[in-house]
């Protein structure tokens, strides 16, 4: 039977599996990519307690979740698109001129 | 819940979210990374909160990564592969990412979670999730709304083109302007006679 701990471990794998892709990735929109599905695997996560332990908090955390994403993916396409504007590529690795 | 769909969405979850990661043509990437949210959507609903999962596929798979799409397809042209890091790079990530698993591994086995899984009998009901809102979480409810506002402002302000031109644009449309850097003996800097021609 299905429980708690078979959504937790999905979480997990789906979390490990945005990091690589969050360390491994050199194109800016591909980073933020994968750091939304590492924001999808903590849902997971917090909707699988609400429903498995009865309590309200985790499903209300996890719309808190959605809407700071939404704001989170505006703000990084706008940087991007300013990055982009500024050195003709969004390639992370040349992106350095803050670098000391 | 039923096993086989428990599995089955697992799959439709975990082998798209592979694809976004490690695919080299970033426009595929996006796709299945609408797959998989709409995989995740499905999770939310046999978790009975039906709620997550519209707010799943309006925000996340309608608007988040439409507009992923759109950043990447004005910053890259789209059939161009991406470049990919050092092998070096890939083995540590690889090695790090592991090493989290194993930890979240260990983590879940220690954990009594395995016992707890009793489910509620009924959903949150969309209803008690409003009240909520407007009552428990208020204070956040009303600091999300303030945040949505400052990232509307904000990404417009970084995202806006600057008014003065960038010096790339000045030289193209006046190429008389541009200095012939061949024509200037290194050390000497630009001569007289250049200046008046």
């Amino acid at each position: 039977v299905i429980g708690l701990i078979h959504y937790l471990g999905l979480a997990a794998a789906l979390f490990c599996v945005g990091l690589y892709g969050v360390l491994t990735r050199r194109n800016a929109v591909a980073v933020l990519m994968s750091l939304e599905l590492m924001f999808n695997a903590v849902n997971i996560n917090l909707v699988a307690f609400s429903h498995f332990q009865p309590e309200l908090t985790g499903i209300v955390f996890s719309l808190f979740i959605i809407a700071v994403a939404a704001a989170e993916a505006t703000v990084g396409v706008a940087l991007v698109l300013s990055v982009y504007r500024n050195q003709r590529d969004i390639d992370l690795d040349n992106a350095t001129s803050l670098r000391w | 819940v039923n096993a086989f769909l428990f599995y089955f969405l697992a799959g439709v979850i975990l082998i798209p979210a592979l694809a976004v990661v490690l695919s080299q043509n970033l426009f595929h990437a996006g796709l299945s990374l609408i797959v998989s949210f709409l995989g995740i959507a499905a999770v939310y609903a046999t978790l009975n909160a039906p709620f997550v999962a519209g707010m799943q596929v309006l925000v996340y798979a309608g608007a988040i990564a439409v507009l992923l799409l759109f950043a990447f397809m004005l910053t890259h042209d789209i059939m161009k592969p991406l470049e990919s890091s050092s092998r070096l790079q890939q083995g540590s990530s690889l090695a790090a990412c592991l090493l989290l698993a194993t930890a979240l591994v260990r983590v879940l086995a220690a954990s009594g979670w395995t016992a707890a899984s009793t489910p509620a009998p009924v959903g949150v009901a969309v209803g008690d999730l409003g009240i909520a809102f407007l009552t428990r979480f208020v204070v956040p409810f009303e600091l999300v709304s303030i945040l949505l506002l400052v990232t509307l402002v904000g990404a417009v302000v970084i995202a806006r083109k600057e008014e003065r031109e960038p010096p790339d644009t000045i030289l193209a449309s006046q190429p008389a302007l541009a200095l012939d850097l061949d024509s200037v003996s290194i050390g000497r800097g630009q001569s007289s006679e250049e200046d008046d021609s």
